[in-house]
């Protein structure tokens, strides 16, 4: 996929990227996103990291359409986001799944499908497969203001792909789902890209982030602090660490060939790279100081001294 | 085109929401109650008739009130709604454009509001049948429940008169040279007016009145008439109608005994002349009582069956509903650019203005150059400013005022097609139109991305 990214257009590119939100009489309240530039390119995953406010789903938003950006330039498919067309070759997953409480989850398929260029047999099929790939097919007849959060969430991630998207766009796509749901919902992005779609996400979940995304940016209030192929990032540079204690090139052949004879498998030697949530976190810390004024959530301080009370070091009374 | 597949997908979805969340329900139960309550508590004058009116005017009346105000908040509602619950970013995420959104919601609600308002027809028809299974007629056509063509006498009091009267009076003394003519003006004409319609015992009143040209139903005539007694009781009243040409106009007599403050119709003994009927009454001296005086409005007139109840009733429930896609769209406007609550008030203090500048606007119509303000302040920039939206505001409301299909029905006037086709072009073509785009590109501007509070 990436031999064809360098020849095909990038599918979302966005730059110099600010978006202001203003009051009602109209002056500035937020500065939410301050020059962002990026690009995404086709059959690639794209992750975008950044702690609570830093912009993500400003910029999943000036990609839809639904904002539109202070300044700056954004294109989906080489159009303009408000452009309808582009919205045939996009699936969205909201933040937060809102759906008719009164539909049932097969009538809500149908409403969004209809959405689309689809005839009614390919409507029905689309649903159904659907219905049963994120495992509703018992709750179906449901109303789905009956669903638990996680069941809403996944009737969001079907509608998404109802048109077979070339374009997905989660937004913490994994929120509120179990376990075995955000496996399957891993293995959805991977197949999809495997067939040259396109996904761009945003996550909290580092560990999924890392296993998944080819590459990510880290928002920090705004900005973009970190962009790049995840293995990059991570990668600890120039250095190569074998988990043995020092030994010569010959001894290590040695000590691999010993291991392969021994145990039938050939071992993998590659650069280390550090957990991603080392890494985000780096970004993060190093951003706070450079950014005098953020305007997302910051990390946060020390435990509330009331909720601290009466425990060992805190003799108040 | 994009249009034709998704509108009716948001209107289907729209008109589905509004069933599963029993709005129809709660408001078909509403109109229940009311049809039949009305009629228990509404007391006529006692005879079948007067019943009827009562179910038709007070029922059909208050029910498409209920309605009015179903269909302003729904609309209102609509979009609001789908933006605070953030069902709009999801479907705004698929190729749909707002106009589509806008169009669809306002078909939704077109939807809505034929269902409620044909269910509520139809109980109300029931009720008309109800009442008339349980009257002991005398056979004969009800005077309510068709359709009738009105015609009017030919107006015998012209300025010209009103004028000549006021002169008269000024030498006389009667008006002092400090009041203008035009502060006289309505006062005289409505006296002329009362004049013209008093018979005097021993005396005969003349009208004449030129049919409309196509007459229905092999050209049967009814007289029509109302009358107050200047004795100021309800004794009946004796007199002869007498019928005929200019020439001869007194071809056909009808005696008879009606009662005063009520409609009487007759039916004309004779074949209509061509264009011009006579219609004369006389007031015998013998009769005690005095004076007999047709009400000014419609005290006579003469009506032509055309159309049958059930094609009558239809048409004027077709004009209210035009009138509740009216207020369909100027909620949805208003939704497109306010919250909910915003929404409702601003509509109706548009509505309210509207029928605050008809009711101002009555000096307007008599004499469009009258100012408007009586007492002007000493700034006389914003005397022509007011001046301007008083003029503005009426010319803009003006149209919408004459649908009023309520008080035809009840009397069994027919209501013309003409009458649906203007409603059609005035309150879609014109106004729902018109609110349709401000709304459409007020929607298009808004920025769509708020977060969940
Ligand atoms: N409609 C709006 N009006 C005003 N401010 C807004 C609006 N939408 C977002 N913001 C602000 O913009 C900033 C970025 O918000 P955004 O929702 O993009 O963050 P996020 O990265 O998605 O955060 P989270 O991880 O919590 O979802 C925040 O400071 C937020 O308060
Ligand atoms: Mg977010």
């Amino acid at each position: 996929m990436t031999e064809s990214a360098s020849t095909t257009r990038p599918v979302v590119v966005a730059h110099d990227l600010h978006k202001t939100f203003k009051d009602f009489w109209r002056r500035p309240k937020v500065h939410a996103l301050k020059g962002v530039d990026l690009e995404v390119q086709p059959g690639e995953i794209f992750g975008l990291l950044g702690p609570n406010g830093a912009g993500k789903s400003t910029l999943i938003k000036l990609l839809l359409g639904l904002l539109r950006p202070s300044s700056g330039d954004i294109r989906i498919f080489d159009q303009s986001p408000s452009d309808v067309r582009s919205k045939e070759r996009i699936g969205y997953l909201p933040e937060e799944t809102t759906l008719y409480r009164y539909l049932t989850a097969r009538e809500t398929l149908s409403f969004y499908a209809r959405l689309f260029d689809l005839d009614a047999a390919a409507r029905r099929e689309r649903v159904d497969q659907l219905i049963e790939m994120i495992g509703l097919a018992r709750a179906e007849t449901r109303v789905v203001g009956e669903y638990s959060k996680g069941m809403g969430r996944r009737i969001g991630l079907a509608q998404a792909l109802l048109n077979d998207p070339e374009l997905l766009i989660l937004d913490e796509p994994t929120s509120g789902l179990d376990p075995a749901g955000r496996r399957q919902i891993k293995d959805l992005i991977q197949a999809l890209a495997r067939r040259g779609r396109t996904v761009v996400l945003s996550s909290h979940l580092l560990a999924d982030v890392e296993d998944i995304c080819d590459r990510i940016a880290i928002l920090f209030s705004g900005r973009v602090y970190a962009l790049g192929r995840t293995r990059d990032l991570l990668e600890a540079e120039h250095r190569t660490r074998i988990t043995f204690p020092e030994v010569t090139e010959e001894a290590m052949r040695t000590v691999l060939a010993a291991i392969q004879t021994a145990s039938g498998v050939e071992p993998d030697v590659d650069r280390p790279t550090v957990p991603l949530e080392h890494f985000f976190l780096d970004v993060i810390e190093s951003a706070q100081q450079s950014e005098r004024d953020p305007t997302g959530a910051t990390s946060g301080g020390e435990l509330a001294p009331f909720l601290d009370r009466g425990s060992d070091h805190d003799p108040d009374p | 085109m994009t249009l034709t597949r998704n509108v009716p997908a948001i209107a289907g979805l729209f008109f589905r929401h509004c069933l599963r969340t029993r709005l129809v329900l709660a408001v078909t139960i509403l109109i229940a109650c009311i049809v039949l309550a009305v009629p228990a508590y509404v007391d006529g004058d006692g005879t079948t008739d007067g019943r009827i009116r009562i179910v038709l005017f007070y029922t059909l009346g208050l029910v498409s009130i209920v309605l009015s105000v179903v269909s302003l908040w729904s609309a209102c509602a609509a979009i609001p709604i789908e933006l605070e619950s953030r069902r709009l970013h999801l479907v705004l995420s698929k190729p749909v454009r707002r106009l589509e959104i806008w169009v669809g919601t306002w078909f939704g609600l077109l939807a809505l509001n034929a269902l409620l308002l044909a269910v509520a027809a139809g109980v109300i028809y029931l009720q008309v049948q109800r009442v008339l299974a349980g009257a002991t007629r005398d056979g004969g056509e009800t005077p309510v429940l068709v359709g009738r063509r009105l015609a009017r006498p030919i107006e015998t009091v012209t300025a010209e008169l009103v004028q000549a009267e006021i002169d008269a009076r000024r030498r006389s003394g009667h008006i002092t040279a400090n009041v203008e003519d035009r502060d006289f003006f309505p006062a005289i004409e409505y006296e002329l007016n009362v004049r013209a319609g008093t018979v005097q015992t021993g005396q005969t009143g003349r009208w004449e009145f030129m049919l409309p040209n196509r007459l229905k139903n092999n050209g049967a005539l009814q007289l029509r008439f109302k009358f107050a007694s200047s004795g100021m009781n309800d004794a009946p009243r004796t007199g002869t109608w007498t019928f005929g040409t200019r020439s001869e106009p007194a071809l056909h007599h009808l005696s008879g005994t009606w009662t005063p403050f009520q409609y009487h119709d007759l039916a004309v003994p004779m074949e209509p002349p061509d264009a011009l009927i006579v219609v004369q009454f006389e007031n015998p001296l013998l009769g005690e009582g005095g004076a007999v005086i047709f009400e000014v409005e419609d005290g006579i007139v003469l009506l032509n069956h055309e159309s049958g109840f059930l094609t009558n009733y239809f048409r004027a429930v077709l004009v209210i509903f035009l009138e509740l896609a009216f207020l369909a769209a100027l909620g949805l406007s208003a939704g497109s650019l306010f919250s909910q609550p915003v929404a409702v008030f601003v509509s109706y203090t548009l509505l309210m203005m509207a029928g605050l500048a008809q009711y101002l606007g009555i000096a307007l119509v008599e004499d469009p150059n009258l100012p408007i303000l009586y007492d002007p302040l000493p700034v006389p920039l914003i005397n022509a400013f007011v001046e301007q939206v008083a003029r503005i505001s009426h010319a803009v409301t003006e149209p919408i005022t004459q649908f009023n299909v309520l008080s035809r029905l009840s009397q069994g006037i027919l209501v013309p097609w003409s009458l649906v086709r203007n409603a059609l072009f005035v309150l879609i073509g014109g106004y729902s139109v018109t609110l349709g785009i401000f709304g459409v590109l007020v929607f298009h501007r808004r920025e769509i991305g708020l977060p969940r509070i």
